[in-house]
């Protein structure tokens, strides 16, 4: 049985509808600090809407979610904003850094969300691990695939989040970006010490992860 | 990085668009802030050189143009009246004081004065050098006279008649530069201080004797010049009825002139004893039926205001004009004027903030995924509202200080252009009232624009949004 302190996330009864129909209900799910989790599914099964909720999102109709131990179900949507900006980090499938600012201030601005003081020694510290401190002043649009996907990650985990949800992080990519993406985030993952939860539908993915969610088998 | 410069920065994405919105704001706000400073320079320089001066009387004609003429310098007269006429009503009991002006002269474009020292001291000037003309043919002359004209003291010049420089020259009578004035601000800065007598000298009214005469200018022998025929104001046939009532002193100038031709010393003698015992009656005869231009009045009760000018304008052939009514007819026939074009400068202003509007309105389509991401990295609802306004409000800040920057820079440039010979000096240094009320105003349409963009960033659907990009 672990101990409280070390659930990066714990969901009991969570049920979540568009209408009356529930699309989605889990029972009980736990993830550990540092522990890797897939969420695979056929489309259409709940597999991004499952994200939004862990994310804070959208708020289930029943149950709740618990992230370093706090119900942000029970949160006011301006506290979730800001406690998603302090402990939650999240990748995109299509990457979504901000076009308008340069990769190094992508980060700091997740810092600034984050209400941490901007530390760009920090960003940098961290893109030169990631091979892209070079890019670190381009702009998005000046990046590779490949570099921009490291920078995105960069900017999920710039604030040591408690837990990091990618979401299809690596299906845009060819399968050598794809596997570095993964074993990066799994290297900071058990540097920084966050759960890393997934949701993809990619086997790559799926087989380098500790454990799988199937959630056609919840509903 | 905060969100401000994230607003700047998104800014910085669209160059073209943003400059294009923040010219077409500037153009609006420079071109009601152009109105709105000449309407602040122009109403202050009337009030400042109007000196509480309540009446202005002089020949009759337009009061707008004997106010303009009389009091600013900046029309030409209405014609010339006798001091003898002018003197029943400079002593009427209504009256606290009276200045006597008598124009038709200029020097380079710089009206010549002949008046007393009352006059300069409704404008508190202040000589920098010299001293207040009190002998013929002495002049002090107003700060902007001295730098565009480079005359300094001791400087001899004659006027010319009229304004515009191309009048008859007074080559036989030279003024002095005795006097140099600080600048004051006020129209003095713009004109030639002398004597009355100086004026009539020049205009070939010299008298045969006086204290304050030059003997070589008294004793010269001057034709009967009609020359203020060619004057401003034409007012010649005024100056023709005096030089018929002045025949007895002219006859004795003859009469001198024959006596020196013949050299008869012991009888000429006789004749300046005989002129010297009657002196004083007829320096004030003379002076008397001497010429002036206008008549400048303070008023000695409030009542005076509603009888004075009705009495004047009833019961002599002269005209009395209220220079607060005349400025605020003016004003108010300018004011259609300006009326006009401040509502062109309003389309501009209005198309200004409705482009301000569509562009960040466009721009919210386009970054509808950036604002999703920023509130998955913990911006709030809030936050994001603020970030479209930011845009927003440095849009119209921008247009507003670029326009005021350009209204002001280019009222100075034109003011350094046309020199120091304006009737009305301006300069772009200046900040009128109305001018917060601009920027105000502007901000506040600034911020409407932005707030149904504002409005759409913060009711963003986060989930539904990522989940179409």
């Amino acid at each position: 049985m672990p101990s409280v302190s070390n659930i990066a996330l714990k969901i009991s009864d969570l049920a979540f509808g568009y209408s009356k129909k529930p699309l989605l209900e889990i029972d009980e799910l736990q993830i550990q600090k540092g522990e890797h989790l897939a969420v695979i599914g056929p489309s259409g099964c709940g597999k991004t809407t499952f994200m939004h909720l862990v994310a804070g999102l959208l708020r289930p109709q029943a149950g709740t979610i618990e992230i370093q131990g706090c119900d942000i179900t029970r949160l006011k949507e301006w506290e979730m904003d800001r406690f998603r900006g302090r402990s939650i980090g999240v990748v995109f499938q299509r990457l979504h850094l901000l076009s308008a600012i340069s990769v190094l201030n992508n980060l700091l601005l997740a810092q600034r969300l984050a209400r941490m003081a901007p530390d760009k020694k920090k960003a940098m510290t961290l893109l030169d691990r990631l091979g892209i401190a070079g890019q670190a002043h381009a702009l998005p649009a000046m990046l590779s695939q490949g570099q921009a996907q490291r920078a995105a990650i960069a900017r999920a985990v710039i604030h040591s989040p408690s837990l990091v949800i990618g979401d299809e992080p690596t299906s845009a990519l060819d399968n050598s970006s794809a596997a570095d993406a993964i074993q990066l985030i799994k290297e900071l993952s058990e540097s920084v010490g966050f759960a890393l939860l997934i949701v993809t539908h990619d086997e790559r993915v799926r087989s380098s992860m500790d454990r799988v969610l199937d959630l056609e088998s919840q509903t | 990085m905060n969100l401000l410069q994230l607003s700047l920065s998104n800014l910085s994405l669209s160059p073209l668009s943003t400059a294009v919105n923040i010219l077409l704001l500037s153009l609006g706000t420079g071109s009601i802030a152009i109105l709105l400073i000449a309407t602040h320079l122009l109403s202050a320089a009337l009030i400042r050189d109007a000196a509480d001066i309540d009446l202005v009387v002089g020949a009759k004609g337009s009061p707008l143009q004997l106010v303009l003429s009389g009091l600013y310098h900046a029309d030409i007269p209405t014609g010339n009246i006798r001091l003898s006429e002018a003197r029943t009503w400079m002593e009427h009991p209504m009256v606290e004081s009276a200045i006597p002006l008598s124009l038709g002269d200029s020097h380079k474009g710089f009206r010549i004065v002949g008046t007393n020292e009352d006059y300069v001291d409704i404008y508190d000037g202040q000589l920098a050098e010299g001293k207040l003309p009190s002998n013929l043919l002495e002049i002090a002359i107003g700060s902007s006279v001295s730098k565009a004209t480079g005359l300094s003291l001791g400087a001899t010049f004659a006027g010319q008649h009229g304004l515009d420089g191309a009048g008859h020259a007074h080559d036989e009578d030279s003024y002095t530069v005795v006097g140099i004035f600080e600048a004051s601000d006020t129209v003095l800065d713009r004109l030639l201080i002398t004597t009355l007598e100086s004026v009539w000298l020049v205009h070939g009214e010299s008298r045969p004797n006086s204290e304050t005469y030059d003997t070589t200018q008294t004793n010269r022998p001057r034709e009967n010049e009609d020359v203020h025929a060619d004057a401003e104001a034409e007012a010649s046939e005024a100056m023709l009825d005096d030089h018929h009532e002045n025949e007895h002193v002219k006859h004795q100038h003859e009469h001198e002139h024959e006596h020196e031709d013949e050299d008869e010393d012991e009888h000429e003698d006789e004749l300046i004893s005989e002129y010297d015992g009657d002196r004083e009656r007829q320096t004030t005869a003379y002076a008397e039926a001497q010429a002036i231009t206008v008549l400048l009045i303070k008023y000695a009760t409030p009542i005076a205001a509603i009888t004075l000018p009705r009495k004047i304008n009833d019961e002599s052939a002269l005209q009395a004009a209220s220079p607060a009514y005349e400025i605020t007819r003016l004003l108010q026939v300018i004011g259609i004027g300006i009326g006009w074009l401040q509502a062109f400068a309003a389309i501009l202003v209005a198309s200004a903030v409705l482009s301000i509007f569509a562009a960040l309105y466009a721009s919210l389509k386009a970054r509808r995924n950036d604002l999703a991401v920023l509130r998955c990295l913990g911006a709030t609802r809030s936050e994001l509202f603020m970030l479209l306004l930011f845009e927003g409000v440095i849009l119209t800040t921008a247009g507003i200080v670029f326009g005021l920057i350009a209204a002001h820079g280019g009222i100075e440039l034109a003011a350094i252009a046309l020199g120091d010979a304006q009737n009305f000096p301006f300069t772009g240094f200046v900040w009128a009232p109305t001018e917060f009320v601009l920027v105000g105003g502007l901000l506040a349409a600034g911020v409407l624009s932005s707030l149904i963009p504002s409005w759409q960033a913060y009711s963003t659907d986060v989930p539904r949004t990522l989940a179409l990009s």
